[in-house]
This record gives C-alpha cells, sequence and structure tokens, in this order.
C-alpha cells in the first residue's frame, strides 16, 4: 500500500515548534484550574510565605513547566503508514497509538489568537469507539495540516467509496454569514436573565471557595458588608440587581462577538458546515447522517428582529453523553426554511396533525410553580410580617398562573408521515424537528394524576437526547407510539 | 376516532397495535432478591440510627423509639410494595421490537425497535446467582434513559431472548 512519493507524513514527523509554547499555556491553565484556592490562600496571606520563598518557589515550578513542555513536545511524533495514523508521546509513560483511517470520524481545525499569529492550527481527531483514542495535535502548520486531513479523506474515500469528513466539498453553497450588524441583533435577543443566573451563581460559589481558601474570618466580613448594605435595603437591593442586569446585557453582548464573529454556515450534499469565531475561529460539520434533531428558538426580541436561534443535535461517536450541538444564532426566517428544506426534503410540506396538552398540565405546574412558593412566602409574611413579601407573593401567584396558562395553551406536538414536531415555551418558543425513523425508542409514562385523567406523558429517546411530550390523551399518544413503531422498524436507511 | 394522517396510504387502524400485546410476566422468585436487598439497606440504616441514639440521644429520650419504628414502618411498607411491584414487571416481544414495563403508581412502558438496539447482554449479580435468575439488558443508542433492563429471569428464559435479539439485529443489519 505504501506510496514512495516520500510524503513529509510518511517519516515521523513533530508538531509545529509553536506547540512548546502552546503545551506551556495548556499545562498553567491546568495548573491553576485546579490549583487556585490554594494560590489565592498564598497571594492573600502573607504570613505563610516570605516573599523571597515565594519567588524561588516560583522560579522553580516555571522552569519545571519548561522542561516538561519542552520534553513533552520532543517526545510527541506521528506518521501515516498503511492507511493508519500513528502516534507516539507521554513523557513519564510512553505510549503509541495507532488510528485506522476507516475509524476517524472528523478532522477538524481550531485556531487560537497565537494560533493565528504564527499561521498553525490545532487539529482534533474524532473517532468511532472509546474516547482514548481521540486526541488533538496542539499545533501543525496550516498547509501540513490541510495536506494530512486530505490525504487521510482521499485514502478514507477510496476505502469506503463514501465521502465523509469535515471538508467542505467543492460543491459547498455559502448560505448565511452575519454581519457586525447581524451579531448586534444575536447579542441583544440573547437571553440576558440565564447570563444573570450564571453570574449570580459564580459569585456565590465564589463566595463558598474563598471560604475554604481563607477561612472564616473573610467569609464574616464578607457577610458583615453584605448585612450593612441590607440595612439600608431596598433601594440597594433594586440597584444591585440593576448593576447584575447591565452586566449580564454587557458579557452576553461581548460573549457572542467572541464566538459567533463573522459566523458563516455552507450547505453540501453531505451536511452544513459551520465556520466562526473572534480570537478562537472554529469549523463544525453537521453530516447529514449524524443530525438527530434540529432546533430553532425565537423569542419576542428575535421575532422582532425577524431571526432565530437555530440548533443542531448531532448523534456522538461516543453516544449521548458526548452528543454534539452546533448553533447558528441570528438565522433568519428565510434561512431557516432553506435549512429546513434542504434537510429534510419534501417530508416537511407534508401534512402536519396538531394536538395541544391536556388542561391538567396547567393546573399541575401552577400548583408547583405557583401555589407552594406562594405558600412558603405566605407564612414568611406570618412570621415576619413584611408587608412587601405579600405583595411579591400575590404578583408571583397571578404570574406563574399566567405563564402556565399559556405553556400549556400554545404546547403542540405534530407528526406527519415523516416528521415528529413539538413546539413548546412561553417567552421562548422553541421548535424541535427530527425524522421519525431517527428515534430509538419509546416511552409511555403515567402517574397516578394522569392515570385518573386518561393522559400520558411520551418520550421519544433520540442519539443526541430525549424530547418529552408531558399530558397528552393516552388513545393518542398510542396511536402516535404505534406509528413511530412502525416508520423506525420498516425504515432501511442509516439514522448515524 | 380520526384517522392520524390524512396523507398516508397505510391507515393507521391497520398498524400493528401495541396495546394488542401479551405480556409475560418476570419469575415470582424475583420478590426474594428485592426483600434481600431491602433488609440489607434497611439493617446498616438501622445500625446507623442505633449508634447515633447511644452516642447522643440516649434511649429515655422520646425520639429514640419513634425514629425506630418509623423506620421499621418504611422498612415493611417497602416490603410490601417489593412484593407488588413484581407482578407489575413484565416484558413482550413481537417481530421487530422488545416492550418492558414497570412501575406501581409512576408506570413506564417502553419500546425498542431491534434495528436501534446497539447490543444486549446478561448480567447477573451475586444475589441473581443465589436464586437462579438472570437479568437481560438491552442498550440503544438513545442513552440510559431509553435502555431496558428486565430482571428475574430464568437463565434459560434469558439466554433465549439474547439469542433471538441478537438474530434480529443481525437480520436487521442485514437489510441495510
Amino acid at each position: 500500500m505504501r506510496k514512495n512519493d516520500g510524503s513529509w507524513y510518511e517519516t515521523a514527523t513533530r508538531q509545529s515548534k509553536v506547540a512548546i509554547l502552546l503545551i506551556i499555556f495548556n499545562v498553567i491553565k491546568s495548573l491553576i484550574r485546579n490549583w487556585w484556592p490554594i494560590l489565592i490562600v498564598v497571594v492573600f496571606r502573607s504570613d505563610i510565605l516570605t516573599p523571597g520563598q515565594g519567588r524561588s518557589i516560583l522560579i522553580v515550578v516555571g522552569l519545571a513547566i519548561i522542561v516538561f513542555s519542552i520534553i513533552s513536545y520532543y517526545r510527541f511524533y506521528f506518521f501515516l503508514k498503511q492507511d493508519k495514523l500513528h502516534v507516539q508521546r507521554g513523557v513519564f509513560t510512553r505510549s503509541n497509538m495507532d488510528i485506522p483511517f476507516d475509524r476517524i470520524q472528523t478532522i477538524s481545525f481550531e485556531q487560537g489568537i497565537v494560533h493565528q499569529l504564527f499561521d498553525v492550527v490545532k487539529v482534533k481527531i474524532d473517532t468511532a469507539g472509546s474516547s482514548k483514542d481521540e486526541f488533538e495535535f496542539a499545533a501543525l502548520p496550516k498547509s501540513k495540516a490541510n495536506e494530512l486531513r486530505s490525504f487521510i479523506l482521499s485514502r478514507k474515500t477510496m476505502q469506503t467509496g463514501e465521502s465523509d469528513g469535515k471538508t467542505p466539498s467543492p460543491d459547498k453553497n455559502l448560505i448565511m454569514a452575519l454581519r457586525p450588524m447581524d451579531l448586534l441583533k444575536v447579542g441583544v435577543s440573547q437571553n440576558h436573565l440565564r447570563t444573570a443566573g450564571i453570574i449570580l451563581a459564580f459569585f456565590l460559589g465564589l463566595r463558598d471557595r474563598i471560604d475554604e481558601a481563607l477561612g472564616q474570618q473573610y467569609v464574616d466580613r464578607f457577610d458583615r458588608f453584605a448585612a450593612d448594605l441590607f440595612d439600608n435595603a431596598f433601594t440597594v437591593l433594586i440597584l444591585m440587581v440593576i448593576a447584575l442586569l447591565v452586566i449580564a446585557f454587557a458579557s452576553t453582548l461581548v460573549l457572542t462577538f467572541l464566538r459567533f464573529y463573522n459566523l458563516k454556515v455552507w450547505t453540501s450534499k453531505d451536511g452544513y458546515y459551520v465556520q466562526g469565531g473572534l480570537f478562537n475561529r472554529r469549523e463544525q460539520a453537521a453530516l447529514n447522517h449524524k443530525i438527530q434533531i434540529i432546533r430553532s428558538m425565537s423569542n419576542p426580541i428575535r421575532k422582532l428582529f425577524n431571526i432565530v436561534y437555530f440548533r443542531f443535535h448531532q448523534a456522538s461517536s461516543r453516544g449521548i453523553t458526548r452528543s454534539s450541538t452546533i448553533s447558528i444564532p441570528g438565522c433568519t426566517i428565510e434561512s431557516l426554511a432553506h435549512i429546513r428544506r434542504s434537510y429534510f426534503g419534501s417530508a416537511i410540506e407534508k401534512h402536519f396533525s396538531h394536538w395541544g396538552v391536556a388542561k391538567q398540565l396547567f393546573y399541575r405546574r401552577w400548583l408547583i410553580i405557583g401555589w407552594i412558593p406562594f405558600l412558603i412566602l405566605l407564612v414568611a409574611h406570618w412570621t415576619l410580617s413584611l408587608p412587601s413579601i405579600l405583595v411579591i407573593s400575590i404578583v408571583w401567584l397571578i404570574l406563574s398562573a399566567f405563564f402556565q396558562w399559556v405553556y400549556q395553551r400554545d404546547w403542540r406536538l405534530s407528526v406527519n408521515e415523516e416528521l415528529l414536531q413539538t413546539h413548546s415555551g412561553v417567552l421562548e418558543k422553541v421548535t424541535k424537528i427530527m425524522h421519525l425513523y431517527k428515534i430509538q425508542s419509546v416511552e409511555i409514562r403515567q402517574t397516578p394524576y394522569q392515570r385518573r385523567h386518561d393522559l400520558v406523558s411520551l418520550v421519544f429517546y433520540t442519539a443526541s437526547g430525549a424530547v418529552r411530550v408531558p399530558f397528552i390523551t393516552e388513545a393518542i399518544a398510542l396511536q402516535v407510539k404505534d406509528y413511530t413503531l412502525y416508520k423506525i422498524e420498516s425504515a432501511d436507511r442509516k439514522w448515524m | 376516532m380520526q384517522p392520524l394522517f390524512e396523507n398516508n396510504n397505510l391507515p393507521t387502524e391497520s398498524l400493528p397495535q401495541i396495546t394488542r400485546l401479551e405480556f409475560q410476566g418476570i419469575e415470582k422468585d424475583y420478590a426474594k432478591i428485592l426483600y434481600i436487598s431491602n433488609t440489607i439497606f434497611f439493617v446498616a440504616v438501622l445500625v446507623a440510627i442505633i449508634l447515633v441514639i447511644m452516642l447522643e440521644l440516649g434511649f429515655s429520650h422520646w425520639l429514640s423509639p419513634t425514629l425506630i419504628l418509623a423506620w421499621l414502618a418504611l422498612y415493611l411498607g417497602s416490603l410490601w410494595l417489593s412484593s407488588i411491584s413484581v407482578a407489575h414487571k413484565e416484558y413482550a416481544l413481537r417481530q421487530k421490537d422488545i416492550s418492558y414495563k414497570s412501575g406501581i403508581f409512576f408506570r413506564n412502558w417502553i419500546t425498542v425497535p431491534f434495528n436501534r438496539v446497539q447490543h444486549c447482554e446478561i448480567s447477573r449479580g451475586v444475589l441473581d446467582n443465589a436464586f437462579g435468575l438472570s437479568v437481560l439488558r438491552v442498550f440503544t443508542a438513545g442513552g440510559s434513559g431509553s435502555d431496558i433492563s428486565i430482571p428475574g429471569l430464568k437463565p434459560e428464559t434469558a439466554d433465549r431472548l439474547k439469542e433471538l435479539i441478537i438474530a434480529k439485529i443481525e437480520a436487521a443489519d442485514e437489510e441495510e
């Protein structure tokens, strides 16, 4: 099988020298991630180490990291032979790895800032099989990476006779590109409350970690400060909430720009290719046969801008725990229709039957989300006798009634000859569509409460997550289950 | 009821109906395994409760007998539920899929088509061995929620089912 043109990849090759720098970064990053509570202690409590000791420890650790990284760079090499990728690596324990080309699912490139400066790429090799066979080249020169990829994929194609890989085929069509103005729309229409929640959780988590790292006295000081704030109370609290929302808004905007800068989407006959990101340019592929569910999310602001947040859910080679999603924010309604038509073909145009969910779902959800917090707040009101709590609890009860009522009213399960679609949500409307034949199994669940009303919940499991339909009529559920099983069992198309 | 799919040359009434399935129960002996594992858990927690009483509360404290009695009541309740739950675990095979039902109050009924089965195995714990029973596990790519695990099968039955399912998977693979 061996060709004799003496290509560089047939002899043992190291990565680009830039890799040393990147390995150093990675080692430092993982050290900080694992040891940061100790670092905080060392930095803030000057009584543990004298500056001289601190400096010498820093120098020793720094040197160790550099030596480790250089050794790890020189111990790593790879070559291609007999349709296999051979990799040898490891500092303390040496490991040899052979990856046959036909096991390689995708080869993808990623570029961080350093990569862009030196014109190198990070190469990720994704295989069908256990995760220990999956690995990354920290840095390869771009031209070599391209050669490697096209060589492996061409050999693979010769073997299997089907093309399957990350390389956008020559006949790919650009269907979407986000300009900075579009990106602004995307940023504005993101869920800022979620970011606020993450920021809040981060600071609360930070408080606990500081507690562990620095000891009680610091936390007491922090709490006393918080208590002082609370004493002259409500206005400050409201100011803090506003500040939090402003920060959340700003950071979603920044994150959106970083993640989706200059996002481009292509289609080809194999699937969809997405490229984007400011400092970290990533390219991802959603291959038709791996796509399980397509999902679009709308909210009032997105509706105003005439866009949706779109997502492909793919099956991963390692199954559900690592299932991968590819996001396309700022997808216009026309692009959405285009993607749906190109992925589902004529199936999307066939007539859908729609069903709603039962009123009992509203009662159940209002009880849990509305009444239980209401009663708890009511008890708090009686014991603390704060009138503001009473107002908040009543507002909560009414608001939750409205939200849960809309939730129940708008839930839709739709099925046509080939496809299953669910539509749900109050402010953020989520639509999921999938091929019936790609479903893995169907479950019917029934609680005692549902049994009294001849209702059930239906669960459709796919290779990239489950789709649940709550509280639908038992007879309908049985019919849909029968039909879904019939479609799966009579399908001879590959579902992945 | 009006038909499901208007543009369908196959009327839904003629689809194979899953409600007409004949379900098969599991071995009654499985209840004994549940009794024993419940008892082990009961004794472990009981020891912990007694330790707490000895070290912290003292036997004369009103809470001590209450705790023990409450735990005993929970234990008896769990035994009773175990004995009923066995009758509620049942499975059924059709030409192209396998179904498993379980649950007394919260009922689940999951169906996995053979052409979506990833693999299928028989497992046996210590207690299973003691009572001569096997567990049949059927795995799909849909995550742990969509896997089936049927306990309390006679080894012969489990073997037969496994062979059958594997034959079906192979048949399905060849079709593709």
